[in-house]
């Protein structure tokens, strides 16, 4: 892949918890406009390499590339306005919230109305919070979650807080979206749905990063796929060539 | 839809309007000044407390300090009031500032344990410097709020400026509440994790917060000192922290309102029980206790319920109104989860 | 006096307070590792435990002995009452709800005691007499041996219990990881009674020898609470021998501060302390970097 079309460039990452190693020397370059994946068994270091990207994490060593600037030991809520923006393995909705303000607040990191603004409700500010409003009620409504708007957070199930999850991040106008086992718990048909909604998000330009259990999700949407295994990455390539390298099915056939 | 969001509050300026010119019993007048400083106070505990989720049990310190900067600067330097109140508040700011800077760090248990020390040593150092303070018989002889010709002398004239300040911070207060850093406050709450996943600078918006809440029990503390003419460092003891805590916590958590009738409810229920003085600690750690276990939402919550329940009931019976889906809430903020 | 001789007096001071601040410190833990709650009304037990060995030995005239035991039982009694009725019927409360609730159980056992005792001062006699020893020019009095004693016994009763009984190990593994401890038929619910009941134990017989020395009055477990969490902290949050160590250690502090600075500002060395440790190094500066299960906090 050529250097014009990266938009993520990990270079040779490495994270130690203990005497673990949870990544070693992990390298995956993600294109623009692609839905790469990343696969593995359990315990391979894909959710460690989603917290390392988006700076829940600091790694040991190796440089994380965004948009050809190094994001690599910025602190989250920077590396969210750099333009990478994240879900989580299990939902992290704010509960006490509603569907509506969840996303709002995904609106955070492209909006400016500081505290004294918010106070005196300036025109600017006024205008600023209706067109958050609008925004957020466009996402909701794309992510089909428009008739939940004003419920609270917690109130709906778990598969829609994913999407709702989705949505907020979404809100923050990322350039990537990091997401972590988005299909988790969801039924066949709910999946499917989201599939479609992935390769949707795609087509606005949005490059997806995706961790998934999911094989026929990940097979069916993904452009590029990398596989990890014990922290390393194994292989690399499009779905057909995964699906058919003798070292991935080696490790899958091993996990069982 | 705007006007009516708004009744409640129109309903508040009606009534002091109203009280200003109708009360003249100076008893009344002192619970209903008490109240609104109390109410100010708690209102800002409940951004920290009730929306973003972080305990302080060092808030009497700043109420505290917020009195004793005011008091000093009038007697000792004869400032005028309106210049003395403005320096303690920025002053309790810069305080709160430091203290938090570090503390914030720390979570739960963490950071209730540091605050509830920032306290002490507040109390403890109230009641060292004798020189600055007067020790534990404290500054008598504080003058009256007044700016220009215009001097807070009577109790009714106190009771509406402690109760325009206390509006005017309502309508701040909520403005802020609906909106951008509002909402971002409200997300540390839910999950920092996520706060910070959504741009939201945490350890920033934490301290943002816990200074503005300070700002807020400082101001009370101004407004305290110079209608009651006198401090001593009871007035920021850990008692009185805790007072704070269940007001926020018997009117609601993350309300607004709650705030409010909780401080109103905790001023008025000491004067209606006489030996109350003997009970109060069993009294408040009672309402504390009962409100988290049976009603974290609170009173506000408590009734919000109760008129959604009777809502509820009236619509069930009438044909057509029940609906097979997921009804919503009646309640649109939960918190404590 | 001269300074050696002043010098040895404070020591022992600092090692008497400290020892207290040790046992308020262990008990701190012994919930803390059973639970994750950090009980704020851990002082409020030492203060019980002062008081109603007071009335027991004092106004009913009952033999030392009898009264130490019945005082341990009763606030023994209160603990766990506490824990079955405030925080055995939530379910899974969130942190900000467990402080509110253990800071409400504070102010009510305070409230309580004012009510039952009054505002005034109590004393207690010494253990045995309270004729001062000479030590190297410092009188000290035997009571502080008596403290010394009591939290040597406390340390090796704990050391005992946890390592050599079976109810002491399934409170360690409850620590280590209560789901697991459930899954091998480890009754997590009354492991957690277990460590308020032990916990309020030790906060009683604290105040019991510490009594004779200092007196005792109602609103004295907030300072105590904090000065032994400032030493649960110190010797690292749930290390029993980090406890002893940092209690000890803020005791002789709070002692020489109080002699060579300030008496009005004794108080207030703990708590600079504490706070500088919370915010220098939460994770303790005795332990062995065992951070991680600060991530609940």
């Amino acid at each position: 892949m050529s250097s014009q079309t990266a938009i993520v460039r990990i270079s040779g990452i490495s994270k130690n918890f203990g005497g673990l190693a949870a990544l070693q020397e992990v390298s995956i370059t993600v294109g623009r406009g692609t839905i790469t994946s990343v696969i593995g068994p359990n315990g391979a270091g894909k959710t460690t390499l989603i917290n390392v990207l988006s700076g829940f994490l600091k790694p040991d060593s190796g440089t994380i590339e965004l948009n050809g600037a190094v994001i690599t030991g910025r602190k989250a809520h920077a590396i969210t306005r750099l333009g990478m923006a994240r879900t989580f393995q299990t939902a992290q909705v704010f509960g006490q919230m509603s569907v509506l303000e969840n996303v709002m607040v995904g609106c955070h990191a492209r909006t400016r109305t500081g505290l004294a603004g918010a106070a005196l409700r300036l025109p600017g500010v006024r205008a600023e919070e209706r067109a958050v409003r609008e925004k957020a009620r466009g996402l909701l409504a794309m992510v089909g979650l428009a008739g939940q708007a004003s419920m609270t957070a917690a109130s709906i199930p778990i598969g829609s807080q994913r999407l709702l999850e989705i949505a907020r991040a979404l809100a923050s106008q990322p350039a990537v979206l990091l997401l972590d086992e988005p299909a988790a718990g969801l039924n066949t048909q709910e999946t499917r749905r989201l599939g479609e909604l992935l390769l949707d998000i795609r087509r606005q330009g949005i490059t997806i990063m995706l961790v998934e259990h999911d094989m026929e999700l990940v097979m069916d949407i993904s452009d590029e796929i990398a596989v990890l295994n014990f922290g390393r990455s194994i292989a690399r390539g499009t779905p057909a060539e995964i699906q058919a390298s003798p070292d991935v099915i080696a490790v899958y056939l091993g996990e069982d | 839809m705007h006007v009516r969001k708004n009744i409640p509050l129109i309903l508040l300026v009606a009534s002091v309007a109203a009280a200003a010119l109708l009360i003249t019993d100076p008893y009344i007048l002192t619970m209903l000044i008490f109240i609104g400083i109390y109410a100010i106070a708690t209102m800002g505990l409940n951004l920290l407390l009730g929306f973003a989720g972080q305990i302080s049990l060092g808030h009497g310190a700043f109420f505290a300090l917020g009195a004793y900067v005011s008091a000093i600067l009038t007697t000792r330097f004869g400032a005028p009031c309106t210049a003395a109140a403005a320096l303690a508040v920025a002053l309790v700011c810069a305080i709160a500032w430091a203290v938090g800077l570090p503390c914030l760090r720390l979570k739960g248990h963490y950071l209730a344990m540091g605050t509830l020390a920032f306290g002490e040593i507040i109390h403890i150092t109230l009641n060292a410097e004798v020189e600055l303070t007067g020790g534990p018989s404290g500054i008598a002889g504080i003058p009256v709020l007044s700016l220009g010709p215009f001097s807070a002398d009577s109790d009714a004239r106190y009771f509406l400026i402690v109760w325009c300040v206390f509006i005017a911070l309502f309508v701040l207060t909520r403005n802020i509440i609906n909106s951008r850093p509002g909402r971002a406050l409200q997300a540390l709450h839910g999950s920092e994790q996520a706060a910070g996943a959504m741009g939201i600078d945490v350890a920033g918006m934490k301290l943002t917060v816990f200074v503005l809440s300070a700002a807020y029990a400082a101001l009370a503390g101004v407004l305290y000192v110079h209608f009651v003419a006198f401090v001593s460092p009871q007035a920021g003891d850990i008692m009185f922290s805790i007072k704070m805590v269940t007001m926020v916590v018997a009117g609601g958590m993350g309300h607004l309102w709650g705030g409010l009738l909780g401080a109103a409810l905790l001023t008025v229920l000491p004067e209606m029980l006489s030996y109350f003085e003997d009970y109060d600690m069993l009294i408040y750690g009672g309402i504390l206790l009962a409100m988290v276990m049976f009603m974290p939402g609170g009173l506000t919550q408590g009734l919000a319920r109760l008129s959604g329940a009777l809502r509820a009931r009236r619509t069930a019976v009438r044909p057509g109104a029940v609906t097979g889906g997921r009804t919503e809430d009646p309640v649109p903020r939960r918190t404590a989860q | 006096m001269s300074i050696e001789s002043q010098i040895v007096q404070f020591l022992f001071t600092g090692i008497a307070l400290g020892s207290i601040y040790a046992m308020v410190a262990l008990g701190f833990n012994i919930i803390y590792n059973a639970t994750g709650i950090l009980n704020f009304a851990q002082g409020e037990f030492v203060m019980l435990g002062g008081l109603v060995m007071v009335w027991l030995s004092v106004t009913l005239g009952l033999p030392m002995p009898l009264a130490f035991a019945v005082t341990v039982a009763a606030v023994m009694a209160v603990g766990a009452l506490f824990e079955r009725l405030a925080i055995y019927p939530l379910k899974k409360p969130p942190v900000l709800i467990l402080i509110i609730i253990t800071l409400a159980g504070s102010i009510i056992f305070k409230g309580s005691a004012m009510l039952l005792w009054g505002k005034k001062t109590y004393s207690l006699p010494h253990f045995s007499s309270e004729q001062p020893i000479a030590v190297l020019g410092a009188t000290i009095l035997p009571q502080t041996f008596w403290i010394i004693g009591f939290l040597a016994a406390v340390v090796a009763a704990l050391a005992l219990f946890f390592n050599c009984t079976m109810l002491g190990k399934a409170m360690r593994a409850c620590s280590f990881n209560p789901t697991a401890a459930s899954l091998v038929g480890i009754n997590v619910k009354r492991i957690v009674l277990l460590s308020f009941a032990v916990s309020a134990a030790i906060g009683a017989i604290a105040g019991i020898v510490f009594t004779p020395v200092v007196l005792m009055e109602y609103d004295r477990g907030t300072m105590l609470a904090l000065k032994g969490f400032c030493a649960a902290v110190l010797g690292g949050l749930g290390n029993g021998a980090g406890a002893v160590v940092a209690g000890l250690l803020i005791g002789i502090l709070e002692s020489f501060g109080a002699g060579f600075i300030s008496s009005a500002y004794k108080d207030a060395i703990a708590l600079l302390v504490l706070l500088l440790v919370l915010v220098v190094r939460p994770g303790g500066l005795l332990s062995r970097g065992e951070a991680s299960r600060l991530k609940d906090f």
